[in-house]
């Protein structure tokens, strides 16, 4: 069952640089939330804006009422901008969870790399705690433009390695995480390579990026892709994403994705304009 | 307190209620499944379809607006053949009357779908889209021409005795006269508005907003058009009409009904709201008893002016 309905926003935290933390009151969007699954979030009274914003829960935690679910977010445009304007008792319209989540991988003593690009840090707090969980040893590689982005790493549970990069070079790596993803695979044999299983989040330039270090190495991976949605379940047919192997239509991020395995995005279809 | 009748009657179809989801909001009807409950709705208008399945525009292809969106979609929909062995036969367990919207780029086109369509079994009527403003051909060619809209209805009007619908396209300068046009040609029912074509300007990059540079907006930005478009048809012609346009509640629904619609559909409200459509049903009656209203078509056409 998918919720439709208004939960109440309990703590709107302030990360830095223009990143927040959302802590909602919804039990029965949260019971059955998997990893990179996301919400579709109104914030604000009346039809400007009109339409709901797509948020990738990072967490999920204990409430009140039952669970909360927790999303970290980036402003970055009006919908953003009114919640990060709004205070604890707020009333939210929400509807969720959507979309497919992230599989787990079958065999949890292969490698695990979650890669991560700015807020794309989002769905891997809550992504880390099932992989613990399930037995899996999984690496953080977190790449953003300076060290104030890294944000969120808090959030995450403890026994997770992390590396991170930095496009100033203001913290770990200088460079893009992608080369992190890639030193690490090479060092892996052939055949521990192949079996490495890579969940990658972040803007579209370093998705298609992650997604060729993938290729390259035959590593794999799936990817969680973002786009402005209409509706969030898959009426609209405004996210659509264009698939290798199927040059007569396209995927929808919200419902056939987001998330996606590597390999199978059209990166050169996909351009934008 | 007795119960508010909401039952309409528009020409040929019988509709358990005034609210009917419009079409390329509302997919293929099972999509909202996990939202409401189909048998509360009066109707469902599906996704328009073409002869062929069509892949759509190059994304992006939406962008908000202040109170409205623009959408240039492109009719992206699996084709009349793949509607009648797959999503049809879905809808057939719900109590509500389902609607096939219909697109073609050509005259024989549009007719080739609606005789595959006619006699469907649990189909209740189609409805023409002849106002589609993103697609390089067809549509709202069809829609703003008088001639070739009556020619067009006329011709669809030959191959099914279903109830037949003309979605009008509000890109006229005179929205009376492909009314007019319409009702020549046979059609039962009138529903209006489609989108109004529009566009949206990214500065920065100097680039249209959307690929197809441009789009139709909807929502409740184009609602007082549409408000005046239903009272201007509903004095130029005697068939009843399906009025839309940014309805978002119930207190929408009754605005047009007002105007001289008889029934409403509902759009860019189940992107933002999946269960609204539902709700509004409920909320019309509560307004209709609150009001002292026996039978809501008694507020048809019921402006005082």
């Amino acid at each position: 069952m998918i919720f439709s309905g208004t939960v109440a926003l309990l703590e709107n935290r302030d990360l830095g640089h223009d990143n927040f933390l959302a802590v909602l009151d919804a039990p029965e969007v949260g019971q059955s939330m998997e990893p990179a699954q996301f919400v579709m979030v109104r914030a604000g009274e009346g039809t400007d804006p009109l339409l709901g914003r797509p948020y990738s829960v990072a967490r999920i935690g204990e409430g009140p009422n039952g669970v909360t679910i927790q999303l970290i977010y980036k402003v970055v445009g009006r919908g953003t901008g009114i919640m990060a304007g709004l205070r604890a008792g707020a009333e939210l319209s929400v509807v969720g969870p959507l979309g497919q989540p992230f599989p787990l991988p079958e065999d949890p003593q292969v490698p695990v790399f979650l890669v991560a690009g700015g807020i794309g840090i989002a769905p891997f707090p809550f992504l880390s705690a099932r992989l613990l969980a399930a037995g899996c040893h999984p690496r953080l590689l977190y790449g953003a433009r300076s060290s104030g982005d890294l944000v969120g790493r808090d959030l995450f549970p403890p026994g997770i390695e992390m590396e991170v990069a930095t496009d100033d070079g203001s913290g770990g790596h200088a460079g893009f995480v992608t080369e992190l993803l890639d030193r690490h695979l090479a060092a892996l044999d052939t055949r521990t390579r192949q079996r490495a299983m890579a969940y990658v989040c972040g803007p579209t330039p370093m998705m298609a990026a992650a997604d060729a270090v993938l290729a390259r190495h035959e590593s794999r991976g799936h990817l969680s892709l973002e786009a402005f949605m209409g509706c969030g379940f898959g009426v609209c047919l405004s996210c659509v994403v264009p698939l290798v192997g199927q040059e007569t239509g396209y995927a929808r991020i919200c419902v056939d994705g987001p998330t996606f395995p590597a390999g199978s995005i059209d990166w050169h279809r996909s351009q934008s304009p | 307190m007795s119960a508010v009748d909401l039952t309409v009657k528009l020409g040929p179809l019988t509709l358990k209620n005034p609210v009917v989801t419009a079409s390329g909001t509302f997919g293929y009807g099972t999509e909202f499944s996990p939202f409401l409950d189909l048998s509360t709705l009066g109707g469902i208008v599906v996704k328009g379809l073409s002869l062929r399945p069509r892949r759509g525009n190059e994304p992006p292809r939406i962008w908000e607006t202040p109170s409205g969106m623009l959408n240039a979609i492109g009719l992206q929909n699996v084709g009349v053949d793949a509607f009648l062995q797959e999503k049809l036969p879905a809808l057939l367990p719900f109590d509500t009357a389902v609607l096939a919207n219909v697109y073609g780029e050509r005259e024989e086109e549009y007719v080739q779908v609606c005789e595959r369509l006619d006699g469907a079994r649990g189909l209740a009527g189609i409805e023409l889209n002849v106002s589609c403003p993103n697609t390089a051909k067809g549509g709202m060619e069809f829609g703003v021409d008088p001639m070739m809209l009556e020619r067009l209805v006329a011709a669809v009007r030959r191959v099914t005795s279903l109830p037949l619908i003309v979605k009008l396209s509000p890109n006229v300068t005179d929205i009376g006269e492909p009314a007019r046009a319409a009702v020549a040609g046979g059609a039962d029912i009138l529903s209006l508005v489609n989108t109004f074509t529009g566009m949206g300007i990214d500065a920065e990059g100097r680039r249209p907003v959307l690929k197809n540079v441009v789009g139709g907006l909807s929502g409740p930005a184009i609602k007082p058009l549409a408000l005046y478009m239903v009272h201007r048809v509903a004095a130029a012609v005697d068939v009843p009409i399906m009025g839309m346009g940014g309805i978002m509640n119930a207190v929408d629904a009754v605005e047009f009904l007002l105007a001289g619609a008889n029934a409403v559909q509902i759009g860019t409200s189940n992107f933002l709201n999946p269960g609204g459509a539902a709700t509004m049903v409920g909320d019309l009656a509560e307004w209709c008893s609150r009001h002292r209203i026996g039978e809501v078509r008694e507020l048809t056409g019921g402006l005082r002016t």
